[in-house]
């Protein structure tokens, strides 16, 4: 039998200061979220494009050592060329929908289910304004973005790296892919990210907040891309509407609008709009979620 | 200039068409304080006004002389236990505690030691690894009291905190925020619709019905207030019939009832209970008679606040 101390004890350490409590708001978030066995599936199936460039390469340089250079250079050419392929696949009309799904899926409760469960009261009750709170909550959703971006981008090109056995001149003069890859996935976190945070805001539904951002970031790019295909119909301002352009053009930008050759893959990655405006457009997108989302959590009445 | 523990100046709150706080203006004493009212008097707006959960329509409020809203430094110094029963259900009651603590500043390493000291104060160390949404009512309390003097706050705001708790946990709660206030000298606000619970806890009190502060300060002097209203006193004694007579004599008492479930209880009705309370030893005296036992059911806190609001 356990006999427990009841008399109260004071505790004598310190008190952090706020970002220490922003960053727990965002890790506490974030375990909540990526918790449950459906997650790693939905992870895998997210990935599933980067997943297998990186197995291509990476069984090539197992089975067939010798030949794993030419062939990488064939399909990819340089490091540059393939890390702007494997971004550029990722969101094209076709497969961004894995993407969205992901983040989507998994960051609609982030506001939601506090709201759903009046978990607000608990957390607004700390020294925390609802600044903090929302700061935190963008952390956690940004973390959990980049598993369909920055984390298997990084990982791509880290394997391209190794197998390509490339050197320590060649790597500096590589810098910038890394810093041109990172960019674009901070941009693409921010993005989804914000949009997925205002309707979770919103919303004390998260299957509401979920339906309703993929709809809003999955939608135009649908119906830009079957308006496109008309034959002889030139509405490529349409393209405006599609997150898919949108991401895809500011991409371009970010790597100093290459003039790859990835016939390869075909005419993929054509642009069709100006990247400045494209990332003039998903910026103030972002900029503007993320003042709705504060607009709304001010709001915010707990009874 | 003396600072107060909790100062208000014409506090309002509305939510759209209905008024939640109407020009609340107190000047609270550090100590325990009973925050009372019935359901919907507006206690636990007025408690998320004090924690900056919710911002007033109007007026000021002021917490150990500081402004709540957007103040993180004061923020630091409270601790709260919200009335709500929903919690975070998927976490174990450890796990709930530790977060919390990690919000309220406590790094990663120290939070898990200190949300299982306080697990212990409240009693909850057996059951802390199991899923909140398996918690009763009264576990529900207690986790909820840990995570607030998690950190060991200087200002504790207790909304409902004795709420569905058995006899015991609720004999060992009183204890713990009676040994917090007058021991470790926190300055505790605590809202309750039960007046006697409060009772148990602090004979300090503001009362709030309606969304209007109508009476405050210790309970004698809240008395002192009411003894212009008619008062009720039950006597026991064996010749109730005789001093039923004696006391017809004096104008101050109004009524007089003989209890018909109880031959030795008689309950009197006095306008001047000052007056009456100095005359009845002088009867028992003069006209021997045997008097048992004297107690006034508007005593309690019950009385007081059915007094005050009268009326409303």
């Amino acid at each position: 039998m356990s006999v427990f101390d009841r008399s109260y004890r004071r505790y004598s350490g310190e008190l952090k200061g706020r970002w220490a409590r922003i960053w727990a708001i965002a890790t506490s978030t974030f375990r909540v979220q990526f918790s449950g066995k459906k997650i790693i599936f939905l992870l895998i199936l997210c990935n599933l494009p980067v997943i297998s460039f990186t197995l291509m390469i990476t069984f090539m340089a197992i089975f067939s050592p010798a030949m794993v250079t030419s062939f990488i250079l064939e399909i990819f050419g340089t490091v540059d060329v393939a890390m702007y392929t494997v971004i550029n696949f990722t969101f094209n009309p076709g497969l961004i929908f894995l993407p969205i799904v992901f983040v989507c899926a998994l960051n609609a409760g982030a506001i939601a289910n506090d709201k759903k469960h009046n978990s607000l009261a608990l957390y607004l009750a700390k020294p925390i304004d609802r600044i903090d709170y929302i700061t935190g909550k963008a952390i956690s959703i940004y973390m959990v973005s980049s598993f369909v971006t920055l984390i298997p981008w990084l990982i791509f090109m880290i394997a391209f790296t190794l197998l390509m056995g490339i050197s320590g001149s060649q790597f500096i003069d590589t810098l910038w892919v890394y810093l041109s890859t990172a960019a674009s996935a901070l941009l693409v976190m921010l993005f989804l990210g914000s949009i997925v945070l205002m309707f979770s805001a919103m919303s004390n539904q998260s299957v509401l907040a979920g339906i309703l951002s993929i709809l809003v970031l999955f939608l135009p790019s649908l119906i830009t891309g079957v308006i496109a295909s008309v034959p002889d119909l030139n509405v490529d301002w349409l393209n405006y509407f599609s997150i898919s352009a949108l991401l895809t053009s500011s991409i371009h930008v970010i790597f100093g609008l290459p003039d790859f050759d990835t016939s390869f893959f075909g005419g993929f990655f054509s642009s069709n709009i100006r990247g400045s405006i494209a990332i003039i457009v998903v910026l103030g997108m972002t900029i503007v979620t993320i003042l709705l989302t504060i607009n709304q959590l001010y709001r915010e009445e707990i009874h | 200039m003396k600072s107060y523990f909790i100062e208000t100046y014409d506090l309002n709150k509305w939510y759209k068409e209905v008024m939640a706080l109407n020009k609340i203006s107190v000047k609270i004493d550090r100590g325990i304080v009973g925050l009372l009212g019935p359901n919907g008097a507006g206690k636990s707006t007025f408690l998320n006004i004090a924690t900056a959960q919710l911002r007033q329509s109007s007026g000021e409020i002021f917490v150990e002389g500081h402004e709540v809203w957007n103040n993180p430094a004061i923020l630091k110094r409270i601790g709260f236990c919200p009335e709500q029963e929903k919690l975070l259900e998927w976490m174990t009651g450890r796990k709930f505690v530790r977060e919390l603590a990690r919000l309220s500043g406590i790094p990663r390493e120290q939070a898990e030691r200190a949300a299982r000291d306080a697990i212990e104060i409240v009693g909850l160390t057996g059951s802390m690894d199991r899923a909140i949404k398996g918690y009763s009512k009264g576990m529900r309390q207690r986790i909820k009291i840990a995570q607030a003097i998690v950190h060991d706050p200087e200002i504790l705001f207790l909304d409902e905190p004795l709420q569905s708790t058995d006899p015991i946990v609720r004999r060992d709660l009183v204890k713990l925020i009676q040994s917090l206030g007058r021991d470790h000298g926190k300055n505790i606000l605590i809202s309750s619709h039960i007046l006697h619970e409060v009772e148990r806890v602090t004979s300090n009190i503001l009362l709030i019905f309606a969304g209007r502060a109508i009476a405050q300060g210790d309970i004698s002097n809240i008395r002192d207030l009411m003894d212009k209203y008619p008062h009720t006193i039950r006597i026991r004694t064996k010749e109730r019939k005789k001093l039923a007579t004696i006391l017809l004599d004096y104008d101050f008492v109004q009524n007089i009832e003989m209890d018909v479930l109880n031959d030795e209880y008689i309950d009197i009705r006095t306008s001047d209970p000052d007056k009456f309370y100095c005359l009845i030893p002088e009867i028992a005296v003069d006209y021997k008679l045997e008097i048992y036992e004297m107690t006034s059911p508007d005593a309690g806190l019950e009385a007081v606040f059915e007094y005050l609001t009268r009326g409303w």
